[in-house]
């Protein structure tokens, strides 16, 4: 294996790469408060669940993880699987936030509009 | 015939490099900010060395060993995102190394963006449009992940070469 030198140009275009990669990520953060929670099993809402009015917090067991719902958001309280990032992901709140439990293949994430209160399948 | 033993031979003990550092990674805790289950990706460094000394079916042999090894300890969903990050990123990094002329740095860059491009796929595929929320700062991880781990590989070269591991 040979040794390359690191050029210039090289360090530009992964300064002007990393610089793009920051804004995303910031302008990731600058979501709206979502209303809405949409809890998907297998890829198909199991649940839509519009969380700005309820009174007292909701628990829900989708494939055998313990989702919580609550006025501000929601969260995965328990999952059976090994690594709980599910659980690790902590509240979810804003529009566009998700959490996932891929071993469970259950996924709950954000949307922007609320109002909507039917609960599906 | 020498040749090709010695080649083995390094082949192995990258492999079970790989395997101690994914396994470190692990310990890592959650750092606050970035989704769970964010990794530095270390053991694309043994990869990257493997594609550019060995050749590509002796780092794709390591990176199958990585995803068996997290299939083996660690369950099926795990192991499929490894395998398929793996393979992803090896082959990437093999394609940067040997069809251009970029250095270790880009090469880094685009071994850990494949690599989280194909997790990413496999857990559209398992779940649903949740996954998508990861995209930005996947990107970010990628890229500063993507630059460390080139240039340490960089930094690591004359090491390596002193070892007369580099000369195949």
């Amino acid at each position: 294996m040979e040794r390359r030198r690191i050029t210039l140009r090289e360090i530009l275009c992964a300064a002007a790469l990393l610089a793009v990669a920051i804004g995303l990520y910031l302008w990731s953060f600058a979501r709206p408060a979502g209303g809405t929670v949409v809890i998907e099993q297998d890829g198909k809402t199991v649940y839509r669940i519009d969380f700005t009015t309820l009174s007292e917090p909701e628990t829900l067991e989708v494939n055998g993880t313990v989702i919580e719902i609550g006025p501000n958001g929601a969260w995965f309280v328990s999952s059976p699987c090994p690594d709980q990032i599910c659980v690790k992901a902590g509240l979810c709140s804003r529009a566009g936030e998700s959490a996932v439990c891929l071993p469970q293949r259950v996924s709950l994430r954000i949307t922007g509009e609320g109002g909507v209160d039917a609960i599906t399948g | 015939m020498r040749k090709k033993s010695k080649k083995v031979a390094v082949c192995g003990l990258l492999g079970a490099l790989a395997l101690v550092l994914a396994l470190l990674e692990g310990l890592l805790p959650p750092i606050p900010g970035l989704p769970p289950g964010a990794k530095p990706g270390l053991s694309n460094i043994v990869t990257m060395f493997a594609a550019g000394s060995l050749g590509l079916p002796y780092a794709l042999a390591v990176a199958l060993l990585k995803g068996g090894f997290a299939f083996l300890t660690r369950g099926v969903t795990p192991g499929l995102m490894s395998l398929c990050g793996g393979l992803a990123s090896t082959l990437a990094m093999w394609l940067v190394w040997k069809k251009t002329r970029l250095s270790l740095l880009f090469t880094g860059i685009c071994g850990a963006l494949a690599h989280n491009a194909a997790q990413l796929c496999v857990a559209l595929a398992l779940t649903g449009r949740a996954a998508l929320f990861y995209v930005p700062a996947m990107l970010l991880l990628s890229v500063l992940c993507g630059l460390c781990t080139g240039l340490l590989l960089q930094l690591l070269l004359p090491v390596l070469e002193k070892l007369h591991l580099t000369d195949f």
